[in-house]
């Protein structure tokens, strides 16, 4: 048994040693209440759980304010029964509570305070249905996303799901944020897989949703509710067949905006690549270059210590000038132009036929070929890029990625109205990795530094001034492009309060569901939706730290 | 066009009146190359594209053939105290609930369809298709969805 593990059951009903108030009241109640239930108030695990992976709080953590925001209790139900009966308990004691999955949310989800109790959902894994002839899975919420692939690729089946987040993020998370994986080319987001949903409601019910194909259908309003609806505690997923053969496909390009049109041809022929990918010419060089080779090899080099993290702050202070230098016809040249890789999946020769007729569609659109290799590097090293930002942070800097949405048509508008609006203030590069018939997701990642001025012991503060800015402006534009605030991150508190310029009426539409639903408004309050009244919640949430 | 749609070729989608009838539409995509790509059309052809929407599109593409696809990019609805409310076209959204879903297949329950953002297909290019899935399409409304449906009801 694990230290972690023998501290849990030390505290598991018995909190009378504790000398915090509150939090030990709170633990008490809910012992009392509900005794069988696996809970914590370990300052450890409360520090654990006082936040998801919001790059914001990471400057937070670097500037030593560890952890502000802790639960007051941490629990760990085992079955739906018992996500029902605390449900009941919180709904009849007005106690927030706040679902958590692996915490790799980015968007602060999880942003809680000492009356919440935070319902971790890792210990309800079970697979309670394959069904191999539809083919589909029922499982539950806290399934973790690799051991589930791994699992179903050892039976023969895939769900076709592939988040960077892969490793530390589980099915209820991805339903709760409308989550994307990186073949969604071919199976589509988690959305376009959930055949059915169980979950508990903020009145304690157990309900269970089907998706209708031409009928009333509650899934999608759920889906992507990010636990402010209800708790998810199992999905009924489609599953596939795993994929016998996979064919491979690369192309450069002039320019990004050639490259997309390539995209847009592809997916409008009737082409549904599972992967593809466009990233612009810089993105285009760090891909080339192969990003864990180029780690390994800087690891290695004999160099002054900091001196490197020392020239980027100085570099990223005017970052305007280095983005219009790599977005210059000079900038592009040097880099290589843009690149496309394509993997498809499949039976027999399919694959390699659609990469064929692939090729033929962009090389007649003026795509140079360059054969399988890119794209079969880009598939062994799929997830490495996701784990590189604790050093970046380390040294001074912040970073982030923006991932928004448009129809084709305007696509060039959002692509150059958020690009400007980042590079005022970032250094910033994009790529293109979920194309559909009618539009295209753009991820935006962008790096930043303290405005110039900024003194030692101001740097963290005055970095987030920088990245409060940078986001409002960038969340400004894409909207004014006709674009979405997220395409597959989800809201959080971070965009909440810019919900409106995109919805709407539908904000309210959105808080009607939210009583419907939640009526004691316990579940996540403060998440998605914006607040009518300031809320401790959204307090370091970008809206109030800068002024418009 | 037939007036009673506009058509953004690029993304592939027609910006449709809810009055439209989808014979109509049809027929002014077929001057095109282009189609909604129902089935059983012809028995349709006089229903107005808000109803046929609010019914579920009776004989539209399966969505779970094409998961990369679907036919509803966006729309314009009013509540029943007048509201309108606007979803702007997009393929995909992660921004809280797809509120589509209150008129997709509602029946009128919740919101008055307006206008709508169809997706459209060019007649030569045939349709892709997944694996099957052998799923019920279209299972009964539970008493607990029912429940749901009618506090939704109360509340907007």
């Amino acid at each position: 048994m694990s230290a972690a593990r023998t501290r849990r059951d030390r505290y598991n009903g018995d909190v009378s040693e504790l000398n915090n108030g509150g939090v030990s009241k709170l633990a008490t109640d809910l012992a009392g209440a509900l005794p069988t239930l696996r809970t914590s108030i370990d300052p450890a695990d409360r520090v654990a759980y006082a936040r998801d992976l919001w790059p914001r709080h990471h400057l937070a953590v670097r500037a030593g304010n560890v952890a502000e925001h802790r639960p007051g209790v941490i629990v760990w139900p085992t079955s739906t029964e018992e996500v029902s009966a605390l449900v009941r308990w919180a709904r009849a004691t007005h106690t927030p509570l706040v679902p958590f999955g692996a915490g790799s949310g980015v968007c602060a989800g999880v942003l809680p305070r000492e009356d919440v109790v935070v319902v971790d959902l890792k210990r309800m894994t079970r697979w309670r249905n394959l069904d191999g002839s539809a083919p589909s899975l029922e499982v539950e919420a806290g399934q973790m996303g690799l051991p589930l692939e791994e699992e179903l690729g050892r039976r023969g089946f895939t769900l076709g799901h592939f988040p960077s987040s892969i490793l530390c993020s589980t099915v209820g998370g991805w339903v709760a944020a409308r989550s994307a994986g990186q073949n969604s080319g071919y199976y589509g987001k988690i959305e376009d897989m959930v055949a059915s949903l169980e979950c508990v409601t903020g009145r304690g019910d157990v309900v269970t949703l089907h998706r209708r194909t031409s009928g009333p259908d509650l899934v999608p309003l759920v889906v992507g509710s990010e636990g402010t609806l209800a708790i998810i505690t199992a999905a009924t997923l489609r599953l596939h067949r795993a994929p016998e053969a996979r064919g491979f496909a690369s192309w450069s390009f002039p320019s990004t905006e050639s490259g997309w049109e390539a995209m847009r041809i592809l997916f409008q022929s009737g082409l549904r690549p599972a992967v593809c990918r466009l990233y612009d010419p810089f993105d285009a060089m760090l891909a080339r270059r192969g990003a864990v080779a180029r780690a390994k090899t800087n690891a290695a080099k004999d160099r002054t210590p900091g001196a490197g993290a020392a020239a980027l702050r100085a570099l990223l202070r005017r970052p305007a000038s280095f983005n219009a230098l790599i977005d210059s016809g000079a900038g592009t040249k040097a880099f290589g132009g843009a690149l496309i890789v394509a993997v498809f999946e499949g039976r027999g020769d399919g694959p390699a036929r659609d990469a064929e007729a692939a090729r033929r569609l962009v090389e007649h659109g003026g795509g140079e070929y360059l054969g399988e290799g890119p794209a079969r590097r880009w598939l062994a090293h799929r997830y490495s890029i996701s784990y590189r930002q604790a050093p970046t942070i380390a040294s001074g800097l912040f970073l982030d990625t923006m991932e928004v949405c448009a129809t084709w048509s305007r696509l060039g508008a959002l692509y150059h109205g958020v690009r400007r609006a980042l590079g005022e203030s970032v250094f910033v590069m994009a790529h293109l990795s979920h194309a559909y018939p009618d539009g295209c997701c753009i991820y935006f990642s962008f790096a930043g530094s303290a405005a110039t001025g900024a003194k030692p012991g101001e740097w963290d503060a005055a970095c987030e001034r920088v990245y409060d800015a940078t986001w409002q402006r960038a969340l400004d534009a894409a909207v004014a492009a006709g674009g979405t605030l997220a395409h597959h991150h989800g809201a959080g508190r971070s965009k909440a309060p810019r919900l409106g310029r995109e919805l709407g009426a539908g904000v309210g539409v959105v808080r009607a569901l939210k009583r419907a639903f939640d009526p004691e408004g316990i579940l996540n309050p403060g998440n998605l939706i914006p607040p009518i009244e300031p809320s401790p919640y959204v307090d370091d949430a970008h809206a109030k730290v800068v002024p418009s | 066009m037939s007036g009673k749609f506009t058509l953004d070729r690029e993304s592939l989608l027609a910006d449709v009146e809810a009055h439209a009838t989808l014979g109509e539409v049809e027929d002014g995509l077929a001057r095109e190359g282009l189609t909604l790509g129902v089935s059983g059309l012809e028995a349709q052809r006089g229903k107005e594209v808000g109803a046929w929407l609010a019914e579920g599109a009776p004989g539209a593409p399966d969505p779970w053939l094409d998961p990369a696809d679907h036919l509803v990019a966006g729309l314009d609805a009013t509540l029943a105290d007048g509201t309108l409310l606007s979803i702007r076209p997009a393929p995909r959204r992660s921004t809280g609930p797809d509120l589509v879903a209150l008129a997709f297949g509602m029946r009128g329950r919740f919101v008055t369809i307006v206008r709508a953002w169809l997706r459209v297909h060019r007649r030569e290019v045939p349709r892709p298709r997944t694996e099957p899935f052998h799923a019920e399409r279209n299972p009964p409304v539970s008493p607990e969805e029912e429940a749901l449906f009618t506090a939704i009801s109360r509340e907007l």
